[in-house]
């Protein structure tokens, strides 16, 4: 068959068409199904100095459950720790260190029936609290892009304003969002690509 | 009026409860949504990926209930209120989508409860292009829901897929949660696969769903169109049927001519002649004509007008209203002795009997001479005239067509057998026709044998 002919053919290329098509929804397919964020060990930094792990407060800033995960993480070190997500001024006392875990979730703030001035003004007083009785806070933030609503992003610059040291999850590059957490750079942090890596991190942050 | 007026007023306030509900689920379903948030947390502490997979399922049904209810309601409401909104030029996929895209706004305005606009929006837009190109009619709402179901399903069912997620899709709290624990718990490609295989059969049975329907809407409007051409066929040949009738009124009204000629002439005798003891027996005679037009007339016009006639008779009367001049005719009459009468209408008769032999003679053949030859018998208790010709005769498959209206395999009307049918069976008769191909064709006529009883009454012996 010539070519012209073939051209003329509509139910040749009807046939064409569709295995063209095939290819490309099993080439989407392939992609949705197989979506993982990208990871470049090389950019995750580790700090010098560790912060002491004899007894971890892990609260929560926004009630996600992201601060759960975070819990979960720190048991599998087997760190000692006390998991107090509503955790106030007077529960600071006996501790070596504070993690403040963001994430906003509207549900996990009604459940627990708290709302959201009140979330802040807790968060506020452990930082402040923490300052005067010269605690480490570590800030914690595991949402990645997806939680990263108004909410949670200024729960996370208020945390990370008083922080002395970040962690954070993100796929993608948030330069200015770090620079702005980090008050240019002024605070150390680690970037992790996905949730899975964080434990090697929290291994080495933690004594 | 009233009761109908009163039946809309219920249906509208039970289909604006419905939109009331799908727009309160959210408060309905608070606890629902904790127990999510409660679940993904035992998922994440146990690190239990199959409570996560129960979960995303709950979520998803949760999330699938809402958007469906509200789009049913409104179509129903639109259904109810069709005409209003007709007369306003307010089309059914603008309605829907207006109050639809509002109520989310507002459920998104005045609850906390997180919902998924975009995958509800996406939701409904297919919908409503499956309900479209299914061309199901706008009043049933069955096929409706079925698409429906699905695409809602299925849309809620891309929610959990992380590569959605750049597109605003699966975006809020619950499934944010759900996915960063599902990434916690190393599952989140499980979680994909497992969406991708809910959504993949719905996908594939909403849209067959969509396409069987569409042919079943296709099959039915050709069915009535059939019908409705069937009608218009049937009513054609009731038309042609009369026609008919009129033509045999025409042939009538030419037997006619000949009592009238006997009249005519008779008159003319009467005012010529001087001998006055011919008078009575003219006058006699001009009686006998004007009562057989009238006997005629009558028998015409009333079918139910029967009378006990000789079958030598009738068949004598029908050979003088054929007039066969052609000598490659040989027209033969088998009358067997003593046959009892046949009580018929016997003008009606006499035209289908015609029509039957004028058939014969019309039959093509291959012979030199046309033989047509009328027999008269009894047999097994009924009296049989049977007209057998010559001819080439009939194919088996035309056979089974002869009695259709319009059917004729001579380019004739088509109409002459089934009239004569149709005649025969009014005076208690039956016909069969059969046929040898290259032989000839024979048509038999069966009457049932007419007694008298003591009273006078008659009845036939069937």
């Amino acid at each position: 068959m010539k070519w012209g002919q073939l051209m003329n053919n509509k139910d040749y290329l009807k046939k064409l068409s569709l295995i063209f098509v095939g290819i490309v929804i099993v080439f989407s397919i392939n992609t949705i199904l197989n979506f993982n964020k990208g990871y470049n060990s090389n950019t995750i930094n580790y700090p010098l100095d560790p912060f002491s792990a004899e007894l971890l407060l892990i609260t929560s800033a926004g009630q996600s459950t992201d601060a759960y995960i975070f819990h979960d993480i720190i048991n599998k070190l087997q760190l000692n720790n006390h998991f107090m997500p509503e955790a106030n001024t007077y529960d600071l006392r006996e501790y070596s260190s504070v993690v403040i875990v963001v994430g906003h979730s509207e549900v996990g703030m009604m459940l627990n029936d708290v709302l959201y001035q009140a979330e802040v003004k807790r968060i506020r007083k452990i930082l402040q609290t923490a300052e005067a009785e010269q605690l480490p806070v570590i800030a914690a933030y595991l949402g990645g892009d997806e939680r990263l609503s108004n909410e949670t992003q200024s729960l996370l610059k208020s945390v990370c304003d008083e922080a002395d040291y970040i962690i954070m999850t993100s796929d993608t590059d948030k330069g200015p969002l770090i620079k702005r957490l980090t008050n240019d750079g002024q605070t150390p942090i680690t970037c992790v690509p996905t949730i899975d890596q964080l434990s090697m991190t929290l291994a080495s942050i933690f004594k | 009026m009233k009761n109908r007026t009163l039946k809309t007023v219920k249906t509208s306030s039970s289909l604006i409860c419905l939109v009331f509900f799908s727009f309160i689920w959210p408060l309905i379903t608070t606890n629902f949504v904790y127990d999510v948030i409660v679940s993904i947390r035992s998922a994440i502490t146990s690190g239990d990926s199959g409570l996560l997979i129960i979960t995303t399922i709950g979520g998803c049904i949760l999330y699938t209930v809402p958007s469906f209810l509200m789009y049913i309601a409104l179509d129903a409401l639109y259904t109810e209120w069709h005409s209003f909104f007709k007369s306003h030029r307010v089309e059914r996929e603008f309605f829907i989508v207006i109050f639809y895209g509002s109520l989310l706004l507002m459920t998104q305005m005045y609850y906390f409860y997180p919902i998924e606009p975009m995958t509800s929006f996406i939701g409904l837009i297919i919908t409503l292009a499956l309900v479209r190109f299914s061309t199901c009619k706008p009043d049933i709402l069955f096929p409706k829901v079925f698409i429906a179901l699905q695409v809602f399903l299925l849309v809620q069912w891309g929610n959990v897929i992380q590569g959605f997620t750049p597109f605003r899709i699966g975006s809020n709290d619950l499934f944010v949660s759900l996915k960063i624990a599902s990434s916690y718990l190393d599952h989140l490609a499980n979680i994909n696969k497992i969406a991708f295989s809910f959504m993949l059969p719905l996908f594939l049975s909403s849209f067959m769903t969509a396409f069987i329907i569409k042919l079943y809407n296709q099959n039915l409007h050709v069915a009535e169109e059939n019908y409705e051409k069937e009608l218009a066929v049937k009513a054609m040949q009731k038309k042609i049927m009369t026609n008919r009738t009129y033509q045999e009124i025409n042939a009538l009204a030419h037997d006619l001519k000949t009592p009238l000629v006997t009249i005519q002439g008779l008159m003319s005798l009467l005012m010529l002649t001087k001998d006055t003891d011919k008078i009575e027996p003219y006058g006699q005679t001009v009686n006998d004509a004007i009562q057989k037009m009238s006997d005629m007339i009558s028998s015409f016009l009333y079918g139910n007008i029967k009378e006990l006639i000789r079958v030598d008779e009738l068949l004598n009367y029908i050979r003088t209203q054929i007039p066969i001049e052609r000598e490659d005719i040989e027209f033969t009459n088998s009358i067997a002795d003593n046959l009892p009468p046949l009580y018929l209408n016997k003008i009606r008769m006499a035209r289908a009997l015609i029509n039957l032999i004028e058939n014969a003679i019309l039959a093509p053949t291959d012979q030199l001479t046309k033989k047509i030859l009328v027999k008269a018998y009894i047999n097994c208790d009924k009296i049989i005239i049977s007209i057998t010709d010559n001819g080439i005769g009939i194919k088996d498959v035309d056979l089974e067509k002869i009695w259709t209206i319009g059917y004729s395999s001579k380019e004739t009307s088509g109409l002459g057998l089934p009239f004569a049918k149709q005649t025969i069976i009014e005076n208690n008769g039956q016909i069969e026709l059969t046929s040898t191909y290259g032989r000839g064709t024979t048509a038999k006529i069966y009457f049932p044998i007419h007694t008298v009883n003591e009273r006078g009454t008659t009845h036939d012996n069937d």
